[in-house]
């Protein structure tokens, strides 16, 4: 159990490495000189080229990524061009925002899904598992931005319940959440339904009828057990690309998550918070991929077995 | 259609059944999928005006021409959508923008569909190193989050429909390469590849012909599941003012302008969104139909 962990923290590294060569890579190629954005209207030569100097923007291009590895090696991920704080206080004073999203629309994802997805697979062609099925259609392929300007239309400017932008209160992260959740939650409730069903048909099912176990525990016991396995996977998944996917959710609803500190820094050439966040988010979904397998084998002991093996 | 079939086969012209082709044979199956067929006719209707609305509406004079004395009508004959804040017709912006979201997810979908395949099947047919460089090299791309990698490549490299598409197919073609790729390594073992391979066959005539075909279900399925989430993405992307720019009639950068009106004006934000879901459920539906079509399991 030890070794694979360790096996697949260390396969973390060379994609890290790798994701810092591309991005280093793109941010030199976009167009704009931060030191010039930085310095302003008026400046002198000399300034500029100080400027320049301090941010070790005249040095060669390699010169720079190896600087910049070597120092993030040793836990300095530089300072910010834009506001000369450390990238690190940047990142982290934004990150909570984004992660609050993330979990509530995990939570409401998972437990509307599964809910849901159970029912209109128990009652397969009822009217229940019919609209259930054409919501989930439509809501697949709405865009969340859009589901957020509706919400924000309904909530906030016709009923005035909620926030109409910002962060005040914990009452501002609940359209979002419920705008990133849905079309997720629309893939979740077709996935429990489907395992549900082929879940329903296997032999031990059977067998369980006809031993004569009352329908209620048959379902909880012995099919959604098995059922919810692909759905573990399915919201690890999800988790992750939601770190990297409220970018257009924070614009939406004026939030500064990592996404609006994305979108500003990406404007601004401001390379060294660019690359740490990103490479914060990878890390982050590599370790929530390795915890979703690691969940997955404490609730699958044949997948626990090929672990140990 | 079934009892059709057998009539045919037992009585009067078995031939004729034979010589139904693969495509008849899925269009059948396809066809009987009522929603998919909803889908179908969608999806066409909404082709056939991003192709033809350059006949009857003028971009410069209907689309992007600013008549501020007209501005914020509510729905008339003259306008049915009504007017937005520059009093432009919001249905002649609305077509227009259909060109836009066909154009980047038909690209995006040929892209990534077509580098998908070439490196996915080479990789799953020759394995061993070369496998293992492509696939750690896509590893990386992929822990990249989509939106992230696009607006980064946007913001580099500028953002015309090109650049955007390119922006875009990055982040779809690691996941397109790992599909191909399995479905290839699962048939290389089978025996016809093996009889090819005793023939003496080169080897990339082995992939384009006996291999790739073989796969195109999963192929076709994936790409339009791609085209119909490239569509949100792109619409995405503009309204965050990262992809299309205004004046142009995107939907996702309409509803980004129409935001700001949101207070007075909401109804702005509807028609733009309508066109996005419509587009995007009818390829989606597609993609079903078609994946239910293709299944050799669904055989009648």
């Amino acid at each position: 159990m030890v070794k694979y962990i360790v096996k697949r923290l260390i396969l973390i590294i060379p994609i890290i490495f790798g994701i810092s060569i591309i991005l280093f890579t793109i941010m030199n190629l976009t167009p704009g000189d931060p030191a010039q954005m930085l310095i302003g209207d008026t400046y002198t030569e000399e300034a500029l080229d100080q400027l320049r100097a301090e941010l070790g923007l005249d040095k060669p291009f390699f010169q720079q990524y190896i600087d910049y590895i070597w120092n993030a090696l040793h836990g300095d991920f530089g300072i910010s061009y834009r506001t000369r704080n450390p990238v690190f206080d940047e990142v982290f004073s934004r990150f909570p925002h984004t992660v609050a999203i993330t979990f509530l629309s995990i939570i409401i994802q998972v437990v509307v899904g599964v809910i849901v997805g159970i029912v209109a697979a128990v009652k397969q062609y009822s009217l229940l598992d019919t609209v259930s099925q054409a919501i989930t259609m439509v809501l697949a392929s709405v865009p969340d931005f859009w589901i957020g300007l509706m919400l924000l239309l309904l909530f906030s400017v016709k009923l005035g319940l909620l926030p109409l932008s910002g962060i005040e209160n914990w009452t501002g992260y609940i359209l979002p959440a419920v705008a990133v959740a849905l079309p997720y939650m629309a893939n979740l409730i077709r996935l429990t339904r489907s395992t549900m069903l082929d879940v329903m048909r296997m032999d031990y099912i059977d067998t369980a009828k006809a031993k004569g176990v009352p329908k209620k525990k048959i379902i909880f016991k012995h099919a959604l057990k098995n059922a919810l396995l692909p759905v573990v996977t399915l919201a690890g998944v999800n988790i992750s690309w939601m770190l990297g996917g409220t970018i257009v959710i924070e614009q939406v609803f004026n939030i500064p998550g990592i996404g609006s500190l994305m979108i500003t820094s990406i404007r601004n050439k401001d390379t060294p918070v660019v690359m740490a966040t990103v490479m914060f988010i990878a890390v982050l979904s590599c370790l929530i991929n390795l915890a979703t397998d690691l969940i997955y084998a404490a609730i699958d002991p044949r997948v626990k077995a090929q672990i140990k093996g | 259609m079934s009892e059709k079939n057998t009539v045919n086969v037992s009585a009067a012209a078995p031939r004729k059944f034979k010589r139904k082709s693969q495509l008849e044979m899925v269009w059948i199956r396809y066809r009987k999928n009522k929603l998919a067929l909803f889908g179908l006719v969608v999806f066409l209707i909404i082709v056939i005006v991003s192709i033809s609305t350059p006949l009857f509406i003028d971009y410069k004079e209907q689309v992007i021409k600013q008549n501020i004395m007209d501005k914020f009508q509510t729905a008339s004959a003259a306008h049915p959508f009504g007017t937005d804040q520059f009093g432009r017709d919001v249905l002649c912006r609305l077509l227009w923008g259909a060109r836009y979201s066909i154009l980047c997810g038909l690209g995006v979908m040929a892209l990534s569909l077509s580098v998908g395949a070439v490196l996915g099947a080479s990789a799953g047919y020759f394995g061993g190193a070369y496998d293992q460089i492509i696939m750690r090299i896509l590893d990386v791309f992929f822990a990249i989050p989509m939106t992230l990698m696009a607006i980064s490549i946007v913001a580099a490299f500028g953002n015309s429909i090109p650049n955007l598409i390119v922006a875009i197919s990055l982040g779809q073609i690691p996941k397109m390469t790992r599909i191909i790729r399995s479905s290839v390594i699962t048939l290389k073992d089978q025996d016809f590849i093996e009889a090819a391979r005793a023939c003496d066959t080169k080897k990339s005539r082995i992939i384009f012909k006996h291999i790739l075909p073989n796969a195109m279900g999963t192929l076709i399925v994936e790409g339009t599941l791609t085209m119909g989430k490239s569509i949100i993405l792109i619409a995405g992307l503009s309204f965050i003012g990262m992809g299309i720019q205004p004046p142009a009639p995107e939907w996702g950068a309409m509803l980004s302008e129409a935001k700001n009106y949101m207070l007075n004006y909401p109804y702005l934000m509807y028609a733009p969104g309508i066109a996005i879901v419509l587009t995007a459920l009818s390829i989606t539906l597609i993609g079903d139909g078609l994946r239910d079509a293709l299944d050799p399991k669904m055989k009648n």
